[in-house]
């Protein structure tokens, strides 16, 4: 489950425990302190309405019935988030890098390409539902690998990259490996 | 120089020559066969025809009002011949060589520019106005020598190529040299 989803569902059902505790005693027809009833139900209530929000935030369109449809939605979401994040870091790390190259039209050319890139990125990260599947390692080793990509050996990898990432695509079929310099930030 | 001038250039000398020791012969009260000087003179006059007819096919605006004039203008056109010589020798080049990419997409977008780089070369070539200065070496070494230049360091190089020729600079700033195969198809 995701990083985001696991807290929230912790509190919900760690209230729903406590409920459950309240609604035994009440049910054996022991006293239970109402109020502590109603802060278990408040704070239940409040997992809830945040559990809601994450579900339709990322799922608008997303409806469930049962615990088991909610869980299989939160491990849907959990692939989502996790193909987001991993859509941000390779922005990221194309943000981080250098383009160097021995024409200066051609860096900024390439550097233009690259800005695209990161855009496309960045937006398909924010669109609603599943994003396209980004092949290839992590962002860390995703542009050597990308750069190292050729035809017709890697035609599939190289399909699924055009069809979900068109700037992506175009920026790294232009990137010469040499060209590309990652900076090296040195601790202060 | 253009092939036509040696021998128009040397008959029109010829006639002249001819014509002159027949003027001298009548300076001189001697007989002439004036039938004859009548036939060089005529040979004479078509001689300069031709020669003007040459030079304004290459210049047309040209004008000269003496033998040294004419002189300079010629070998003025002479190095326009040459230049234009050189430039259909660089567009044969850039036709003969092949282009080798990881990249099915790189390898078509390199060819456009090629294409478009020939197209230029051969419109510079053509008849009317003076062709542009290209800088660097003859046409089998250009490539390699364009693809070393790099900024700052040949700032001026560069200059004159992309004032002269834009669509050559833009085929040259994308070429790296190990795409580059001359003279015969690259066996992939």
């Amino acid at each position: 489950m995701s990083t985001m989803c696991q807290p929230i569902c912790t509190s919900l059902d760690n209230s729903l425990a406590l409920l459950s505790d309240s609604l035994g005693k009440l049910k054996a027809a022991q006293s239970v302190d109402v109020k502590e009833v109603s802060n278990q139900l408040a704070m239940a209530a409040e997992a809830v309405g945040s559990l809601r929000s994450l579900v339709t935030s990322v799922l608008p369109e997303a409806t469930w019935q049962n615990r088991e449809d909610l869980d299989a939605l939160l491990g849907q979401i959990d692939r989502i988030m996790g193909a987001r994040s991993r859509l941000l870091t390779l922005a990221t790390e194309l943000q981080r890098g250098m383009i160097v190259h021995r024409r200066a039209v051609r860096v900024t050319q390439m550097d233009q390409l690259r800005e695209q890139a990161i855009n496309e990125l960045q937006a398909q990260a924010k669109a609603a539902g599943l994003p396209p599947t980004l092949p290839g390692p992590e962002a860390d080793r995703w542009i050597e690998w990308a750069c190292a990509l050729k035809e017709p050996e890697d035609a599939e990898a190289l399909q699924t990259l055009r069809n979900g990432f068109v700037h992506l695509d175009t920026f790294v079929a232009n990137l010469e490996p040499h060209m590309w310099v990652v900076k090296v930030t040195t601790p202060v | 120089m253009y092939p036509l001038w040696p021998h128009t250039h040397e008959s029109l000398d010829n006639s002249l020559a001819l014509f002159a020791e027949g003027l001298g012969k009548l300076k001189a009260a001697q007989s002439v066969d004036i039938a004859e000087v009548i036939e060089q003179l005529k040979a004479a006059a078509e001689a300069a025809r031709n020669l003007r007819s040459l030079v304004l096919s290459v210049k047309p605006n040209a004008s000269w009002h003496s033998r040294e004039e004419f002189d300079a203008l010629v070998g003025r056109i002479q190095k326009i011949s040459e230049a234009r010589s050189r430039l259909l020798a660089l567009a044969m080049e850039l036709e003969a060589g092949s282009m080798v990419h990881r990249r099915a997409s790189r390898v078509e977008q390199m060819d456009q520019l090629r294409e478009q780089a020939v197209l230029e070369l051969r419109i510079q070539a053509e008849p009317g106005e003076e062709p542009p200065i290209l800088p660097g070496p003859e046409a089998d070494q250009w490539i390699q020598w364009a693809c070393a230049l790099k900024e700052p360091d040949d700032a001026e190089a560069l200059r004159a190529l992309r004032s002269g020729f834009a669509a050559l600079d833009d085929f040259i700033a994308n070429l790296e040299s190990d795409m580059w195969f001359a003279g015969t198809k690259a066996v992939v």
